[in-house]
């Protein structure tokens, strides 16, 4: 208690041995950092040294390695399936499978050594989008279906990763 | 920050009507303690302790006792300056949730005090909860103590009033009885205390009246305050202040469960431990 004309601002014992621990806390916090940078710096280095090594690694397997079989073997591969599933086609085979209240946003067809789809689609019901993925694990055109996160908060939007095979009847 | 500062010894200074007394509390690691206590008279009437008009009367024999009193248990930190009873007014107060317990403090007291509000310097003792005992004191009453200290060399750094600093002592020296009183002694003044278990139940002050049949009167004092606070039978009862020697031996005569608030360990000291009323403050 303290019945001054004019009090002083309060500082308590409490309050000095709070002051302490925090300086005492703070100094300790101060060495700690110093000894991570440094620590950081020379993982810094290591992680260089590393990517300077792989670098170097593969460029004594690329000149190592005969050219022109492989990348034939790829582009190939990209013409016919260009050619069994072309981009009018392979949306065609997906949106004939989407309920009325299920529509596409986005899609991003890869071609490789498969032909792999992105999709981004929107469900006005719960109940279009569960119907929309049944019809796609029975497709034998679309297989290992990835569905993405769903957001079911009144519509849903999802994304979808599949493989599409376009000589599949 | 004043680390230091945590171990600075501090000089408690008190003004009452028939002396000024002073003390040097320690802190060390072990607790805390008195080293150095003094007690010079005063001439009758040079501090007459009152709540309104200034209670300093003969700032000069206040002034040279103080300094004398300084001289006598040297030099020390800090000075906190006790106030004697009777300068104040205080009471139990509970402050509602999201109410600050100071500023519930000021608004009630202020209705009750016999000179404006904003004259009155207000502060809070907490106690459980939102429940405080809460004191308030007529600024110009403080500044006349302070003054004569601050010509004595001995500038205060915090003003405490003596049945308080009292109360805070005897609060953490627990009694171990379910009901226990305790009377606190001014020259001028006494303040009682009941308590429940740990719980401050009532607080009340009265002008002293030291004649012959004083312990009587305070026999049933001490009935009243512990049947105010819920239990008059046979409470315990614990007395500090000028005078309470004689006190506590006519009351244990009568049969009461009585004793001196605390006492000295140690070392003889120039005036009885129990005499003080605001020592218990350092134990």
């Amino acid at each position: 208690m303290d019945l001054s004309s004019r009090p002083r601002p309060r500082s308590g014992v409490a309050d000095r041995i709070f002051l302490a621990i925090a300086g005492v806390a703070f100094l300790a916090s101060g060495a700690t950092a110093v000894r991570t940078r440094a620590a950081a710096s020379r993982a810094q280095e290591a992680v260089a040294e590393a990517e300077r090594a792989s670098a170097a690694a593969e460029e004594r397997i690329r000149s190592l390695t005969p050219r022109g079989e492989g990348d034939a073997e790829r582009l190939a591969t990209r013409v016919v399936l260009n050619a069994e599933a072309p981009l009018p086609r392979v949306l065609a085979d997906l949106t004939a499978l989407m309920p009325d209240d299920v529509r596409l946003r986005s899609l991003n067809v890869a071609y490789g050594d498969a032909v792999t789809l992105d999709a981004s689609v929107e469900a006005r019901t719960p109940e279009a989008w569960d119907i929309f993925l049944d019809r796609l694990a029975a497709s034998k055109r679309f297989d290992t279906l990835s569905p993405g996160p769903e957001r079911r908060a009144g519509e849903i939007r999802a994304t979808l990763r599949m493989r599409y095979h376009g000589d599949a009847s | 920050m004043d680390v230091m500062g945590l171990f600075r010894p501090r000089l408690y200074v008190a003004m009452d009507a028939t002396a000024v007394v002073g003390a040097t509390l320690c802190r060390t690691l072990a607790g805390r303690r008195f080293e150095r206590v003094g007690r010079v008279p005063l001439d009758p009437g040079a501090v007459t302790p009152a709540p309104f008009e200034d209670n300093v009367r003969r700032v000069d024999v206040v002034r040279a006792a103080l300094v004398r009193l300084a001289a006598e248990i040297g030099p020390a930190g800090a000075v906190t300056l006790v106030l004697p009873d009777g300068t104040g007014r205080a009471a139990i107060l509970e402050a509602p949730p999201g109410v600050v317990v100071a500023e519930f403090a000021r608004f009630r007291l202020a209705a009750g005090l016999p000179y404006p509000g904003h004259e009155a310097v207000v502060d809070v003792l907490p106690l459980d909860g939102r429940r405080a005992l809460a004191v308030a004191v007529r600024r110009s009453v403080v500044e006349g103590y302070e003054s004569v200290a601050s010509a004595a060399g001995l500038a205060p750094e915090r003003v405490e009033l003596a049945p308080v600093a009292a109360l805070e002592g005897l609060r953490r020296r627990a009694s171990g009885f379910a009901s226990t009183v305790d009377v606190i002694l001014g020259d001028a003044f006494l303040s009682i205390a009941a308590w429940r278990e740990s719980e401050l139940r009532v607080f009340r002050s009265r002008r002293r009246d030291a004649g012959d049949s004083e312990a009587a009167r305070l026999r049933l004092e001490i009935a009243r305050t512990a049947s105010l606070a819920g239990d008059g039978q046979d409470p315990h009862v614990r007395l500090a202040g000028p005078g309470v020697s004689s006190l506590v031996r006519e009351l244990r005569l009568g049969g009461d469960n009585v004793e001196p608030a605390w006492q000295a360990i140690g070392k003889a000291l120039p005036v009885d431990a129990a005499e003080i009323p605001w020592l218990g403050v350092g134990l």
